[in-house]
């Protein structure tokens, strides 16, 4: 076909050439062809392996990880870890910005409690040792409210929060809300 | 030979007004687009308002620039080049009309029935059954209108434009009516046929092909019309023409499943989705060929014509997306893409630049033809394409950047082995800054349309003021002749023969279709069954429908994927067999907040109470709307036992007692909520357990639990 050469016919008024088919065109074209000819022959029907066959691996790696390294809940972090962070000024802070951002539409601005109970007092639900604390804010108490934040919250970030409300203990915020739970002696 | 010349005329008058309701959709439709937006940067903007609601006003968004505004830019220049590519008046004026003005009429009860809540959540389906009827009446309207004038034609041969005019009116008939198969519970309330995964591919065959459908074929036909014409330049390649017609009309109906990939959706139709998407990329850039190589030898004009302009970008944009689609068909790139705004900027690129462009260079083509004057300023149509550009390439670079930005954050892990963004809002918190360039864009993008809106205005005005004359134009051609010395080829025979061409159109969409949706129903084994999951109870069947209806699925997916980042954020990847009781599904297609589907049991009920009434109280920089109304409205239970009743229909196991006895199940459940909040601290209260959040928080709390039982 030579180049550029009209059919002879028009549609209201409009005319076609019959030009060839560019040949990058017809080589692209038959490249997807074959690629899709191939790939199920590797992968569906072959070695090929999809994500749900992988996904199991890769968790446990994962889990390995966070073995070695102590992982996302800080790893366990003894008593006196724990208190040694807490008793570190820039960790506080930082806790208290957690606790601004996650906790205090619960236990108020100051930790004297809304929904959830009063942190400021001697008395606690669940155990008043650091280490008490840690757990729940990692697992949380689902049918009491408490949400587990091992998800949300990274290590440093869970850590440093259990530091912050370690910190504000014996702290007289104004409408307190009544104890719950059991006097632990501070 | 017989070659008595024929008068006859050209109905214009429907061109006109399908014109015009264009622009009035085009800017509603837009600015639903700039408020939702908006919300996205400025949550407030919810008003706490149940019709001003993201989840609500996005189907509206999507619904008015589908179906309005480029549904009656097809319809325009449909009616326009098929009375004169076949040298006939249209079939009948009284279908031309009905056509109309039901259509018109279908946009507004789609507006009022979405802000109301009243939807099917099927993604650009989601108008209820009565709506859906009066879509497919409307379309058979349409279907008979343009076939009889086929059938009365003056051109033995039909042009290519009539080809995707034609694979448009079949394929989308077909797709509307098997996606819309829904068995009716009240006048406004219905259930898809169809559950979970095969509901989502099902979905999906329509959602991707009403793209491709709706928003690709008529549009290549308008530009086989108009992009020669404003040209005047001979088309590039006619045998390119056939090749990539059905080519595409072809391979596009099998591509649907790309839009579930990496989900539960058995593999086999993973990769067909994957593969056909790849293969179409070269049909569809055949179009592209066709369309900028016919300005060959005519390049100067783009320099002067604003009109060459709007459809050079906008062929270029249909060149860029449908390359841009095939690679986010590739399960590991869509791995990084998908639930994320790099999707919403793909689209845009197709819609704001491809369907946009095109219909704005038809209009502009068209308003001296219709009215008789010249466009009232050419300056004004150069700013709105200059305005417009720089409006789409603000939004599709902000949402390309926020969406790889998202899909990294959200798979980041730390050298330690855990996310480095274990809480979903800093990943939200990040997007600020692009969803307020996307404003930006978008308002740039909407006020090119209102500049277009004077400049048509004052177009008419002129036409006005000169009296021009608006009755129908005159055209002659001779008699159909039954033979004709042209034809050489099968193909040009074909060209001949419409009705034939239209059965084998139906035959090239039927295939995949049929392929991939009948043994995704019929086979068993593509669904493993889990016995551990059971039907929603009636109080979270309600939820459920609270859920559809404030369109939680337009932020939210209910689809953990096999990835470990997302085992690690949300729990066990989703299995198909979860979903079989899901009529219809929620997958969603989108993350602008968390998945769900593993949501169930993770936070207390208490947090739920809180959060659907102020999200950004509990979670700092959330941009969730607030649902106030969920906690003042009492449950509707009037309905419950005949919800229960149609899903049995369908195939869910209720029993005869569970139906009868729905509402005190209901009410006895909803009294267990309610009394949990109470223990957690919310203030006693005897009428909560009947208000609609208690329902949502059943639902949710049910959500994917079935499965951690075992």
């Amino acid at each position: 076909m030579k180049k550029d050469e009209l059919r002879g016919h028009n549609f209201d008024g409009i005319e076609e050439y019959d030009n060839s088919l560019p040949r990058w065109w017809v080589w692209l074209f038959i490249i997807t062809i074959v690629f899709s000819v191939i790939y199920p022959f590797y992968y569906d029907f072959g070695p090929g392996q999809f994500a749900p066959e992988t996904v199991d691996a890769e968790m446990a790696a994962l889990a390995q990880l966070r073995q070695a390294s102590g992982g996302a809940t800080g790893g366990v972090l003894d008593e006196s870890a724990l208190l040694k962070l807490a008793s570190n000024g820039a960790t506080v802070s930082q806790g208290s910005a957690v606790f601004t951002a996650k906790c205090v539409v619960c236990h108020g601005a100051q930790g004297q409690g809304l929904i959830g109970p009063n942190l400021t007092d001697n008395y606690w639900i669940h155990g008043g040792k650091i280490t008490d604390i840690h757990n729940v804010v990692t697992n949380g108490v689902l049918e009491k409210g408490m949400l587990a934040w091992k998800d949300q919250l990274t290590a440093d970030e869970l850590n440093s929060v259990v530091a912050f409300v370690w910190s504000i203990r014996g702290t007289t915020p104004p409408n307190p809300k009544a104890p719950q739970g059991d006097a632990v002696s501070p | 030979m017989d070659t008595r010349v024929e008068r006859f005329n050209y109905d214009d008058k429907v061109v006109r007004q399908f014109v015009l309701v264009t622009l009035l959709w085009g800017v509603v439709g837009m600015l639903v687009g700039v408020i939702i937006a908006l919300q996205l940067v400025f949550p407030e903007l919810n008003f706490g308002l149940p019709w001003l609601s993201f989840g609500r006003l996005r189907p509206l968004h999507t619904n008015a620039v589908i179906f309005a505004f480029a549904g009656n830019t097809i319809f325009a220049g449909i009616y326009y080049s098929t009375q004169r590519l076949l040298k006939a008046r249209m079939f009948s004026d009284f279908l031309s009309r009905v056509h109309f003005w039901g259509w018109q009429l279908i946009i507004v009860s789609a507006a009022v029935t979405l802000v109301s809540g009243i939807t099917v959540s099927k993604e650009y389906a989601e108008l209820e059954w009565p709506i859906d009827i009066a879509i497919t009446l409307i379309w058979v309207v349409f279907a008979i209108n343009f076939f009889g004038t086929i059938i009365k034609r003056r051109e033995k041969h039909i042009y290519v434009a009539l080809w995707f005019y034609i694979a448009t009116i079949v394929t989308v008939a077909v797709l509307h009516i098997f996606n819309s198969l829904e068995i009716p519970v009240s006048f406004l309330k219905s259930y898809s046929v169809y559950a979970g995964v095969q509901d989502g591919l099902v979905q999906w065959w329509y959602g991707h092909n009403a793209v491709a459908f709706f928003l690709t074929t008529p549009f290549l036909g308008l530009m086989y019309y108009f992009m020669p014409k404003a040209a005047e330049r001979p088309v590039y390649s006619y045998r390119l023409s056939i090749v990539h017609f059905w080519s595409l009309v072809f391979l596009y109906i099998w591509a649907g499943p790309h839009h579930l990939l990496n989900t539960s959706l058995p593999e086999w139709a993973q990769t067909t989705g994957m593969l056909f998407s790849l293969m179409l990329i070269a049909p569809s850039w055949g179009g592209m060929i066709n369309g900028l190589l016919t300005l060959r030898g005519a390049w100067d004009k783009l320099r002067a014509d604003p009109i060459l302009k709007f459809m050079v970008v906008g062929i270029t944009f249909y060149g860029m997306s449908t390359f841009e689609g095939p690679m986010m068909s590739v399960r590991s790139i869509n791995a990084l893409s998908h639930y994320t705004d790099y999707t919403i900027g793909h689209v845009h690129g197709g819609a704001l630049g491809w369907n946009g462009f095109i219909a704005f260079g038809m209009i502009y083509y068209l308003l001296p033809k219709l009215w008789k004057v010249p466009v009232f300023s050419k300056k004004l149509m150069m700013a709105h394409f200059w305005t417009a550009t720089i409006g789409i390439v603000l939004y599709v670079t902000s949402m390309w950047t926020a969406g790889i930005t998202q899909g990294l954050m959200w798979r980041a892990f730390t050298p330690e082995g855990v996310l480095k963004y274990p809480d979903f809002i800093s990943t939200v918190v990040k997007l600020q800054p692009f969803y307020l360039t996307r404003v930006l864009g978008g308002v740039l993008y909407l006020t090119g349309l209102l500049i277009m809106v004077y400049n048509v205005a004052k177009t008419l005005a002129a036409s006005k003021a000169a009296n021009a004359d608006l009755s129908d134009v005159e055209a002659s051609a001779p008699a159909l002749v039954a033979h004709d010395s042209h034809e050489h080829t099968w193909h040009q025979r074909l060209e001949g023969k419409p009705v034939l061409f239209t059965v084998l159109v139906l035959l090239a969409i039927l295939v995949g279709g049929i392929v991939e949706i009948v043994p995704m129903i019929a086979v068993a084994s593509n669904i493993p069954t889990i016995a551990s999951v059971k039907p929603y109870s009636p109080l979270e069947l309600e939820g459920r429908d609270i859920y559809i209806r404030e369109g939680c699925y337009t932020c939210h997916s209910q689809m953990v994927r096999p990835f470990r980042e997302e085992v690690a954020r949300y729990g066990e990847y989703s299995k198909s067999g979860e979903f079989v009781y899901d009529h219809p599904f929620q997958f969603g297609s989108k993350r602008t907040g968390p998945d769900l589907h593993r949501v169930g049991g993770k936070y207390p009920n208490m947090w739920h109470f809180q959060h659907f009434k102020a999200p950004a109280d509990v979670t700092k920089g959330s941009i969730m709307p607030p649902y106030p109304w969920l906690y003042s409205n009492d449950l509707g239970t009037s309905l419950t036992s005949k919800k229960l009743s149609v899903m049995k229909t369908l195939g869910v196991p209720y029993s005869e007692s569970e139906i009868s006895g729905a509402v005190d199940a209901l009410n006895a459940q909803a009294k267990q909520v309610a009394d949990a909040l109470f223990r957690e601290g919310v203030a006693h209260d005897e009428t909560l357990y009947r208000k609609e959040v208690i329902a949502l928080i059943a639902y949710i709390q049910r959500l994917g639990t079935d499965i951690k039982a075992k």
